[in-house]
């Protein structure tokens, strides 16, 4: 045989204290868990928003990097133009005019200057009454220079008959240091 | 240990009488009338204990008897067989005046043992106790003590009969099988309970000299009286 487990008393119940401590306890516990959850939930929110700040800011800075951007691609000179520019702003204009000005010989006038300063060459028509006068003027504008830099390009002469003067073309070469 | 219920006091309620046992040592006893129920004698004594004194009850079979509910296939749960076990209670033990039912959770070959306490004793000592303050440790019948103790002394004993105050108990079975419970109240002389306890051993199918007969008395056959949380020697004057 084995025993019998006859019991009529009701099951024990805990002490109405132990209950108060307990549901005490797991209130404390509960209002702990509950104040980190919403210490929590605050930093990630603000997190959030410093994400979300720091985002639009750098979206605002490509924003403006690519504006930058386009306004440098815009405003960028062509490449050639900027060689010109420098050609031009290193040509010797004052020295061109400075030969050209000291230059005075009877019978012979200027008509036309060209400058081209990006090429660095300069073109001047002259009309002349004759060749000496023509030829005294090259051997002028040419004192000074090591070898001759201006040199004759055409020459025409006044037909018998024409009232037109004879005209001819010197040319010259010049770089950025006046050579 | 202070928890462990080695400082409770025992109180025997039966419809002869009650008693209170300190430790080995018997406090109280007051013998009841006929037709007296022992609730008020046990209210008098709680209203003098202290307050919130450990107390283990033990009643006796005439307020709590045994019986066997048939085994039936039909029963679907335990709640089931419970509803049956309250239906039978009252023809089954003679507690005509309304009862509570404890059912074991193993079902032998005949059928599941069951326990019914009188109501008006039950509900009675649990008001008392609560009106009092007392702490209620536990609320058993006496013959399930005595069983335990028997158990405990010879695994492989084949019956219990239990003659206490006011009734006769016998439980028998082979191995974990219980497979008869019954107990016969009033039963009050010694010889008129030695009568009716052969009459259920032969009913049970139990040999002559196959169980256990506890008499609560020092004579009691090869119960040792340490395996009891009250002295046997106490209880002569009890049965007188």
């Amino acid at each position: 045989m084995r025993p019998l487990k006859v019991e009529f008393a009701p099951p024990p119940r805990a002490a109405i204290w132990l209950w108060a401590a307990t549901c005490v306890a797991l209130g404390v516990i509960a209002m702990h868990q509950f104040w980190s959850g919403w210490q929590a939930y605050g930093r990630v929110q603000a997190l959030q928003a410093e994400i979300a700040r720091a985002s639009e800011e750098q979206k605002l800075a490509q924003q403006r990097a690519q504006e930058a951007e386009l306004a440098r691609e815009r405003d960028k000179p062509d490449a050639r133009e900027v060689a010109a520019a420098l050609r031009l702003m290193r040509f010797p204009l004052d020295q061109v005019l400075r030969a050209l000005e000291s230059t005075r010989i009877t019978g012979v006038r200027v008509v036309n200057l060209d400058i081209d300063a990006a090429a660095g060459s300069v073109r001047v028509d002259l009309e002349f009454e004759a060749d000496e006068a023509l030829f005294e003027y090259l051997e002028t504008i040419n004192l000074g220079e090591p070898t001759p830099r201006w040199k004759l390009v055409t020459a025409k002469w006044r037909e018998a008959g024409s009232s037109a003067p004879s005209t001819a073309t010197i040319a010259s070469q010049w770089n950025a240091d006046g050579q | 240990m202070w928890w462990a219920g080695a400082e409770a006091t025992d109180v025997y309620l039966s419809s002869r009488c009650i008693a209170v046992f300190e430790g080995q040592e018997r406090v109280c006893l007051q013998r009841l009338g006929d037709g007296d129920t022992p609730a008020p004698a046990f209210e008098d004594w709680a209203h003098n204990a202290k307050r919130r004194l450990r107390i283990r009850v033990w009643v006796s079979g005439g307020i709590c008897r045994a019986f066997l509910v048939p085994a039936a296939d039909q029963l679907k749960n335990r709640a089931e067989a419970l509803k049956v076990a309250e239906a039978m209670a009252p023809d089954s033990t003679g507690l005509a005046s309304g009862c509570s039912v404890w059912l074991d959770s193993d079902q032998g070959a005949k059928g599941v043992v069951a326990a019914a306490i009188d109501q008006g004793t039950l509900t009675g000592v649990l008001e008392v106790t609560r009106l009092a303050g007392l702490r209620l440790l536990s609320l058993r019948p006496w013959w399930a003590e005595l069983l335990r103790a028997a158990v405990a002394q010879a695994s492989d004993i084949q019956s219990v009969a239990v003659h206490d105050c006011d009734s006769v108990t016998v439980l028998a079975g082979q191995g974990d099988r219980l497979e008869f419970a019954t107990t016969h109240a009033p039963v009050g002389d010694r010889a008129t309970a030695e009568a009716t306890i052969r009459r259920l051993m032969m009913l049970a199918s139990v040999a002559p000299g196959g169980g256990l007969m506890a008499r609560l008395t020092p004579d009691s056959d090869r119960i040792v009286a340490t395996q009891l949380p009250m002295a046997l020697g106490q209880w002569a004057e009890i049965l007188r």
